[in-house]
């Protein structure tokens, strides 16, 4: 299994912590509970907590599980480079943004849910992890034969043997291709 | 008289299938189905036992001297014997002159509207064919749908399975689907007869042709129908649609609990409909989290697997699928979390409203019960903190708040580390975080010991109606018709009085009492060799029996220290000692019911039977005055004071105030005879005999 990147487990708890801030607010906001406004800002703040928790980053080794639809949240995130990168700034934020919420009771477990996402986002910057983008790659195709054979076979079965069989495709008698056979870059 | 041929055809079903069932079962041994033979024998042999139970019952003549006919009905050959019994009585009918006859009245089918009565002579021999008649009928019914039903479908459900219908099965099967059809007609047949059991019912054969199609051909749909479902259906659906419906009942059925009975009228008057919805799912989450350990019990689970007799393999192999049982379970148990913990938050935050803001209002009036000296609380949250402090206040200085949010905090942390991605590439994460598990048992354990749900008591109740009451709570206590309410949590077990008396509230399976009896009592922690006698105070009529204990030695001193009754706050049912009550005892009172006029006389401790006897007088005059034969009591008590008996003055003075309230205040007349009087009491009372007081 190797080394552990808490920041995984810190992502699964912040995203938590925001669905709840947002249901701790939604309910105080919906019935007028005293302080109401408060809950109006952990409405806020955990929409914010979710977009910015729902692109998983990069794990350092192994594969990562992108999560459904995160590349558009992924380009967003990128852009603010360095502060969202970094996990001090994500640890320090996350504690900012839950004091508020902690006035009011409809929302201060997600306070603390978030309190302890920013505890385990400080413990994987003290272990230098950092945000990587999961980029996309480009569509490959899986070369089928490490390259060599191009074209089909020329001359219908039986065929004589290959020294015999190497002519150019363009003078090809038997067959004709119906459709244009491109040779791919790799 | 009618050839008996329902007799033979109900024997000839109940022989063919019991044969049959015995040879199926025989053949499914050799090729080694335990389960399928016992369940076939089963289905045979136990309508079998009870057919000879029905046919024994009714003839009833086991008390006559036939040790033949009682030893085959243990043999399980009833019905073979009465059927012989059968047709002896009907070719002997006509041989003998019967020595008296009955005359039956039935009216005729009306004709034109016009139906005369008919009289006809029954005899003897006639008279026992028709119990002998009736007899096996009753029996075809039992066959048919305890045995013939269950043994129809199970067949069925094998042929399915091995996919090939054998002949025996398959004659099994036709034999038991004509058992229920003919039993279903005999229920049919029974029906008309007893609708129109005034006239002279004559079903033709038509009908009965008619009855026998209708029933076999819905009879085997249904049967097939539930046998090719259950057939598809794979194993596990079923214990999960179990739990499922189990975890619906109990939401409904709490819920209702809270939301209907008058016993939580001003809870709800309070905190609305919240209430319900917060003690509904917690009543699930007690349900599933008593199941969430079980399916990862690695011990019990590779014991189960190992104990072949248990189940068959294809059972046994359902054990694999425990993870994603306790997957289902863990998500149930946070979706129940989460609307518990809401319904909490609008409790909390219209209780602290309540308490605080509402001025005015009957929720403020419920409110403020409780700050009086004599008054029971309702709204828990007693300190006067706006919200949205006092919402926070109240969560974190109240054990239900703090332990509930440790709780949900440790189970979000545990949902938070389970997820897939953490689970395949950190376990140990997952599996390290996933041993809070132990804190959240513990707080829950702990969650609810604070009794902070409040509902009104039953002698309040009978008082202070709170749907007559509840417009004109600005008077409560005021007016003898809704004195304040008292309110306990769940359940009231000791009650402290003043003047050194205690009342100790039981309740006990089963346990029945007469007015004034007593009991026996011991309290192993005082002492284990003392038991001490002590009158009943309660009515019959109540759903608890009580015991008043006025301290005098080192017993009763001993006993109300166990039960806490020193300590201010109210004391948790957990923490009561183990009593052992032995009883209840008859004395002399029961008598008092049996006329019309009675005299009580008490002196001292002797009045506390008529404690029992007056609460029992008072809820049969509610129940019903007119039955009541007690038209007049008159009551005597000698005490040297009653400071050792306040709680009886209570009660005498609240039957007072009921009686006067019913127009019927010469029902009870009682005289109070106080011996130990000084001069300056006396003085006392002349100065002050004015006003209102009764007992000092």
């Amino acid at each position: 299994m190797g080394r552990i990147e808490w920041a995984m487990w810190a992502n699964e708890q912040a995203l938590a912590s925001g669905l709840i801030l947002v249901t701790g607010g939604v309910v105080a906001v919906a019935a007028q509970f005293k302080g109401w406004p408060f809950a109006a800002y952990a409405i806020a703040a955990g929409v914010f907590v979710c977009l910015l928790e729902y692109p998983r980053g990069k794990r350092k080794k192994g594969s990562t599980m992108e999560r459904c639809g995160q590349k558009y949240l992924t380009a967003v995130v990128k852009v603010f480079g360095p502060i969202t990168r970094n996990y001090y700034v994500r640890a320090i934020l996350h504690a900012a943004l839950a004091v508020p919420a902690g006035f009011l009771l409809s929302t201060i477990l997600g306070t603390a849910c978030l309190g302890i996402a920013s505890a385990i986002y400080l413990l994987a910057a003290i272990r230098g992890e950092e945000w990587n983008p999961i980029e996309q790659k480009p569509q490959e195709r899986p070369q089928v034969g490490g390259g060599t054979i191009k074209q089909p076979p020329a001359m219908p079965p039986p065929r004589p043997p290959a020294d015999t069989r190497k002519k150019p495709p363009a003078e090809v008698a038997g067959q004709e291709n119906p459709i244009p056979v491109t040779i791919e870059a790799e | 008289m009618k050839f008996p041929g329902s007799v033979l055809v109900s024997l000839f079903l109940f022989v063919g299938e019991t044969g049959t069932a015995l040879y199926l079962s025989s053949t499914y041994r050799s090729a080694g189905d335990r389960i399928w033979q016992a369940l076939t024998l089963l289905f045979a042999l136990l309508p079998c036992v009870l057919v000879q139970f029905n046919l024994v019952f009714i003839h009833r003549d086991v008390s006559r001297d036939r040790p033949l006919v009682l030893l085959l009905h243990i043999l399980q050959l009833g019905p073979i014997v009465r059927c012989v019994e059968v047709f002896y009585i009907y070719f002997h009918a006509g041989r003998f002159e019967e020595p008296y006859v009955s005359i039956t009245k039935k009216r005729q089918m009306p004709k034109d509207g016009h139906s005369e009565e008919v009289e006809k002579e029954v005899g003897q021999a006639e008279g026992k064919l028709f119990t002998h008649r009736s007899a096996f009928s009753r029996a075809s019914v039992i066959q048919a749908f305890l045995g013939s039903a269950p043994q129809l479908t199970l067949q069925l459900y094998i042929c399915v399975l091995q996919q090939e219908i054998t002949a025996a099965r398959g004659i099994f099967m036709v034999l038991s689907l004509l058992s229920i059809v003919y039993g279903a007609l005999r229920c049919n047949i029974l029906a008309i007869k007893i609708k129109y059991d005034d006239y002279d019912v004559s079903v033709k054969a038509a009908a009965y042709l008619c009855i026998f199609l209708w029933r076999s051909f819905e009879i085997a749909t249904r049967v097939v129908v539930l046998v090719l479902f259950s057939s598809v259906l794979q194993i596990w659906v079923l214990p999960v649609l179990v739990w499922l419906g189990l975890n619906a009942f109990l939401f409904w059925w709490y819920y209702r609990v809270y939301d209907v009975p008058v016993k939580y009228h001003y809870s709800r008057k309070l905190l609305g409909s919240a209430l319900a919805w917060a003690r509904a799912p917690a009543a699930c989450l007690n349900f599933n989290c008593l199941l969430i350990l079980l399916p990862v019990c690695r011990n019990l689970l590779s014991f189960l697997r190992g104990s072949s007799a248990c189940c068959s393999t294809r059972i046994r192999r359902q054990l694999d699928r425990n993870l994603t049982f306790h997957k289902m379970v863990a998500w149930m148990i946070a979706l129940h979390t989460a609307i518990h913990t809401i319904a909490h938050l609008f409790n909390v935050e219209r209780c602290v409203d309540g308490r605080v803001e509402a001025k005015g209002t009957i929720q403020a009036a419920l409110s403020d019960l409780g700050d009086k000296t004599g008054e029971t609380y309702l709204n828990f949250v007693r300190k006067k903190i706006p919200n949205p402090e006092g919402g926070l206040y109240v969560a974190f200085t109240y054990l239900a708040g703090l332990s509930g949010v440790i709780i949900t905090l440790a189970l979000i942390l545990i949902i938070t580390s389970s997820t897939k991605t953490i689970r395949r590439s950190y376990f140990e994460v997952f599996w390290y975080t996933h041993h809070l598990f132990v804190v959240f048992f513990i707080g829950l354990v702990i969650h609810g010991a604070g009794r902070i749900v409040r509902g009104q008591t039953d002698e309040s109740l009978k008082e202070h109606n709170p749907h007559t009451c509840e417009k004109n709570f600005t008077q409560w206590g005021k007016i003898s018709s809704c004195p304040i309410p008292q309110f306990a949590g769940n359940p009231p077990m000791v009650v402290n009085h003043p003047f050194k008396t205690f009342e100790l509230q039981m309740m006990k399976k089963g346990f029945k009492m007469e007015v004034g009896q007593y009991i026996f009592v011991q309290c192993p922690t005082v002492s284990h060799l003392e038991w001490h006698p002590f009158t009943l105070t309660s009515a019959p009529e109540e759903d608890y029996f009580s015991i008043h204990i006025r301290i005098v030695g080192d017993w009763t001193e001993g006993v109300f220290n166990a039960c806490g009754c020193d300590k201010q706050e109210f004391q948790e049912a957990w923490k009561l000692p183990k009593i052992l009550v032995d009883g209840p005892f008859g004395t002399a009172s029961e008598d008092v019911f049996s006329y019309e006029t009675v005299m009580l006389v008490g002196a001292g401790i002797g009045v506390t039977p008529f404690a029992s006897v007056l609460k029992s007088v008072w809820y049969k005059y509610c129940n019903d005055a007119t039955s009541l034969r007690l038209k007049k009591i008159y009551f005597y008590w000698l005490c040297r004071d009653t400071h050792a008996f306040e709680w009886f003055a209570d009660l005498l003075q609240s039957l007072e105030n009921q009686m006067q309230e019913r127009d019927n205040a010469q029902f009870l007349s009682y005289n109070i005879y106080l011996t130990g009087w000084d001069e300056s009491q006396a003085t006392h009372f002349t100065v002050h005999h004015d006003e209102e007081q009764r007992c000092d």
